[in-house]
């Protein structure tokens, strides 16, 4: 059976850490925390750290689980370290973090404040610099998202809204619309990895579809089920599957019908908005995690890295990761034979002490590496070992 | 009559009785473990001020010991507690008050559970809802006003 191995610790933030994200290149990583500020953090052997032996790295870097109350010595790992603080980013928590996904000197951040901060790295340092702020939202801004190519911005709030800000470079943003169907707090956006479709998660229960026609933004399909809070999402290495996890304890599967055809409804009316119909295709009930699920990644398979050339089978849809209320990190193997099937393979009790964890996050790039934060104010570097 | 109505203006007052513990042999013997249970949360919570009344939650009844469940083992904390009018619009700040509280007195381990007792509140399911979504509490604790009036509570309670 695979196994997680803690291959580094970073510890910095001085309050709860609620987001980590990685860059496009998955050689940099962002925090964010209670504290106000984002971190950036990076292996010291960039990316051949990924690539070396597990076991220098683990060598250079032994971790206990702690399951004691917060341990004030403990210190990053020899093998990582923290490249820049941004303190007093926001005003108040900075709860999301995101990098641009296209060249990785870019940082958005999302605040309680309110505000959504743009961050640039000068072409030789790690010094960022704010060169926008998005203003907007009423009150809290929860997440914030780069849609693939890294034109689009998505933003959500306390407020119930949903907002797109598209980029005209030079740090200019316009909002291009604002999304209102959500009638509770916005917890979450995600943009599918290849196409310029929207998803939102919210304390209403839902989970929301928008796409765009001819750059008009609207509601193509609420997702229902969850029975609480859908506290976030990730979508498969492929696009066709979105999972979403809850304060009910569940995980869900969905898949769509056929896209919606441009041309068949051509004559539908002008005011015509294609729909999609989705499916439930899989849940985990709410026996397997014991509190509420904050968070949820999609990793791409492992075979994908191996040397051995082992031509990896459609069937193998990779591995979810969940963040959870009752401090286990747990990692699900889905396959698609026939049905989606999602088999819990691994549970790691205490991957953050007694803490919640709050964000996991799968390397894009070097499968099996995944990161962690959580209330501990820790960020956490794990290794799938199959 | 006041500018700000009470949404309660005459609730019941309850006698309160001696709440002091017998102190055991073991309590002096650092030898012996000495879990958390029900008596020792109720007796952190018991003197916070309601928000209306220069009256305490334990002379409102709106906590009572017996609707606490503690497992120590398992740092786990369950609280339930009873406004004294099922409409009253005070029940998640008196929740926040409890919550703020314990996150101030409990040890980090303890995972708590705020809910109105059931069937007394008329919206139920959103009051505990909110009270339990820790990014909700984390953002309203942010909120200097709020937490004014959390602390004002609070003054009587340690």
């Amino acid at each position: 059976m695979p196994r997680l191995k803690l291959v580094a610790e970073l510890v910095g933030h001085e309050d709860r850490v609620w987001q980590v994200s990685w860059d496009a290149a998955g050689t940099r990583l962002a925090s964010c925390s209670s504290d106000k500020s984002a971190r950036i953090w990076g292996p010291i052997a960039q990316s051949q750290f990924f690539t070396g032996e597990i076991a220098e790295a683990e060598a250079a870097m032994e971790v206990d689980i702690d399951t004691s109350d917060r341990d004030e010595h403990r210190s990053t790992s020899d093998t990582w370290q923290c490249l820049e603080t941004i303190d007093n980013a926001h005003k108040r928590t900075v709860r999301s973090v995101a990098f641009e996904p296209t060249q990785g000197r870019v940082l958005a951040t999302a605040s309680f404040d309110g505000t959504t901060a743009i961050w640039e790295r000068g072409p030789n340092d790690e010094t960022y610099d704010c060169v926008a702020t998005l203003e907007g939202h009423e009150n809290e801004a929860k997440s914030v998202a780069w849609s693939a190519s890294g034109q689009l911005l998505a933003t959500c709030g306390r407020d119930k809204s949903v907002w797109i800000w598209e980029s005209n470079g030079e740090g200019d943003f316009d909002c291009i619309s604002v999304l209102m169907e959500h009638t509770q707090d916005v917890k979450m956006v995600l943009w599918h990895p290849s196409e310029e479709v929207l998803v939102s998660f919210s304390y209403d229960n839902t989970i929301r579809i928008w796409r765009d026609e001819d750059d008009d933004w609207y509601s193509a399909a609420t997702l229902t089920g969850h029975t609480s809070t859908v506290w976030g999402g990730a979508f498969s290495h492929n696009g066709k599957y979105l999972a979403s996890v809850s304060d009910d304890r569940t995980v869900r599967v969905w898949t769509w019908g056929a896209t919606p055809d441009e041309n068949s409804d051509a004559n539908a009316g002008l005011y015509y908005r294609p729909g999609i119909s989705y499916e439930c295709v899989a849940t985990v009930p709410d026996s397997v995690h014991t509190r509420a699920i904050y968070s949820v990644s999609w990793g791409i398979p492992l075979k994908n890295a191996a040397s051995s050339g082992d031509s990896s089978s459609s069937d193998d849809l990779g591995y979810l990761a969940t963040g959870c209320g009752d401090n286990t990190l747990r990692i699900f193997k889905v396959t698609a034979d026939g049905s989606l099937d999602v088999t819990l393979i691994c549970t790691q009790e205490n991957a953050h002490g007694l803490s919640d964890i709050n964000c996991v996050e799968w390397n894009p790039m070097h499968p099996g590496w995944l990161a962690t934060c959580g209330d501990d104010g820790a960020v956490r570097i794990w290794y799938l070992e199959e | 009559m006041n500018i700000t109505q009470k949404v309660n203006t005459a609730p019941l007052i309850y006698e309160v009785e001696s709440q002091t513990r017998a102190a055991l042999k073991t309590d002096f013997d650092n030898s012996v473990s000495d879990p958390i249970d029900a008596k020792e949360v109720y007796d952190q919570i018991r003197k916070i001020n309601d928000p209306e009344h220069p009256l305490t939650l334990e002379q409102l009844r709106v906590i009572n010991c017996e609707h606490i469940t503690v497992d120590d083992a398992a740092s786990r904390v369950v609280i339930e507690f009873t406004p004294t009018i099922p409409h009253c619009s005070m029940a998640t700040l008196i929740g926040l008050c409890i919550r703020v509280r314990l996150l101030r007195s409990l040890p980090e381990r303890f995972k708590v559970d705020i809910r109105v007792r059931e069937g007394t509140h008329q919206s139920e399911a959103d009051v505990n809802k909110q009270l339990n979504d820790k990014e909700r509490v984390a953002a309203a604790l942010e909120n200097t006003y709020l937490l004014d009036v959390v602390n004002q509570c609070l003054a009587t309670a340690a």
